[in-house]
């Protein structure tokens, strides 16, 4: 598994949740062996969050070294996602059988 | 079972969950903004000197020759200095479906030129972002001494100060203006969910993520209709939230000299059948390096 550069909370421009992130630099820029350096940068989204989706995701993960590899800043962030509204979802499946 | 609830709700869009992807796409794209002020920032990586290139040098930027007859100066108040960046909006399942109705990328990046006023936590994240991307460096340098090779920490230093000095010169110029950018956007789309599964978690923007219900009540643009983007989608010939005639079908009308479709004989949406992976990784690998 890939280690993140950095481990933060991004708050969202709508209402400043804060969303779990990673960035992960490329060893092409921690470090470097020829003077070209493209800045190249890759958001890669996960899975469905209520099927247990999230940035540990292994196609995710694939996603991200085969991008770090190839030289690019990767970030991977968890969606919000509230447990309490699946819940309450769970429930009313529950009611209705 | 629950998750047909959740479906349900997003279809019909007057449930209680937020579960219809519209903060998600504002999620998105924040991470991206977020990101890609980090991006910017960051200063060029430290090489190590080889004997054969005692002198160190900080990649050039790319200044257009002014043209004749007109001041050097003058036209560099004009153009300022433009430097690229790539930037890759790309997801697997959902998150592929989410990073389709992302918004343009010029669009996007007004967020990082003007935050909005009403989420100040935004704007001040941003700040910190381009605060530590250019401090890496120094937060960095106990790992950077460990690489093979030898540098002169010296000349790093006087080398990055001068090209600060220029930033700054240049900067003045434009009454503090950050450095212009051209930006290039491509979009990498693992295991996409087509309609009706889309449309099931997403409403009607699902439908239209694929530019399957154009002239809708939505018209929202999005970034990978744009005419520059380039695409790449992957899938399994045996996905089962996306059967195999619909993405033939969809790879048929999206296809051009931007858009490519990759099917992968034997996979499944998961990805966990034998070589699949391999060639999954090795598609997307030779895609990123182009």
């Amino acid at each position: 598994m890939p280690t993140p550069s950095l481990n933060l909370q991004i708050p969202s421009y709508l209402d400043a949740h804060l969303l779990d992130a990673r960035v992960y630099l490329p060893p092409s820029y921690t470090a470097p062996v020829t003077q070209h350096w493209d800045r190249k940068l890759a958001i890669i989204g996960h899975p469905y969050a209520p099927l247990g989706g999230s940035y540990d995701d292994h196609i995710v993960l694939e996603v991200v070294k085969t991008l770090l590899r190839a030289g690019w800043v990767v970030s991977t962030f968890n969606f919000r996602y509230d447990l309490e509204k699946q819940k309450e979802n769970k429930d009313t499946l529950d009611e209705r059988g | 079972m629950w998750l047909i609830v959740g479906y349900y709700r997003g279809a019909h869009g007057k449930g209680r969950t937020s579960w219809t992807g519209k903060l998600e796409v504002k999620d998105f794209v924040s991470v991206v903004v977020w990101c890609s002020a980090y991006v910017q920032s960051l200063p060029p990586p430290v090489i190590p000197i080889r004997v054969s290139s005692p002198r160190l040098t900080v990649p050039a930027s790319p200044l257009r020759a002014p043209p004749e007859g007109k001041e050097e100066v003058a036209e560099k108040s004009e153009e300022g200095e433009v430097e690229k960046m790539e930037l890759l909006i790309g997801g697997y399942s959902y998150g592929s479906l989410i990073a389709s109705l992302t918004p343009p990328v010029p669009d996007i990046l007004k967020l990082l030129e003007a935050p909005p006023p009403s989420t100040p936590a935004f704007a001040k994240a941003l700040l910190t972002a381009k605060e530590s991307a250019r401090r890496w460096l120094d937060t960095h340098s106990s790992t950077r001494t460990s690489y093979s090779g030898t540098f002169n920490r010296a000349a790093v230093h006087a080398a990055l100060q001068q090209e600060e000095n220029r930033k700054l010169e240049c900067e003045q110029v434009h009454h503090g203006v950050d450095k212009k950018w051209k930006v290039t956007a491509r979009y990498l789309l693992v295991s996409p969910l087509l309609p009706p599964i889309s449309s099931f978690m997403m409403g009607f923007a699902g439908m239209k993520a694929w530019g399957l219900g154009r002239g809708s009540v939505d018209e929202e643009e999005r970034g990978i209709e744009a005419a520059g983007a380039r695409v790449l989608a992957v899938y399994g010939d045996g996905d089962t939230f996306t059967g195999i005639r619909k993405y033939r079908k969809w790879r048929e009308k999206m296809e051009g000299e931007r858009w490519r479709g990759v099917e992968v004989g034997g996979a499944g949406h998961f990805w966990r059948e034998e070589g699949v992976m391999e060639v999954l990784v090795g598609q997307v690998e030779e895609w990123v390096r182009g």
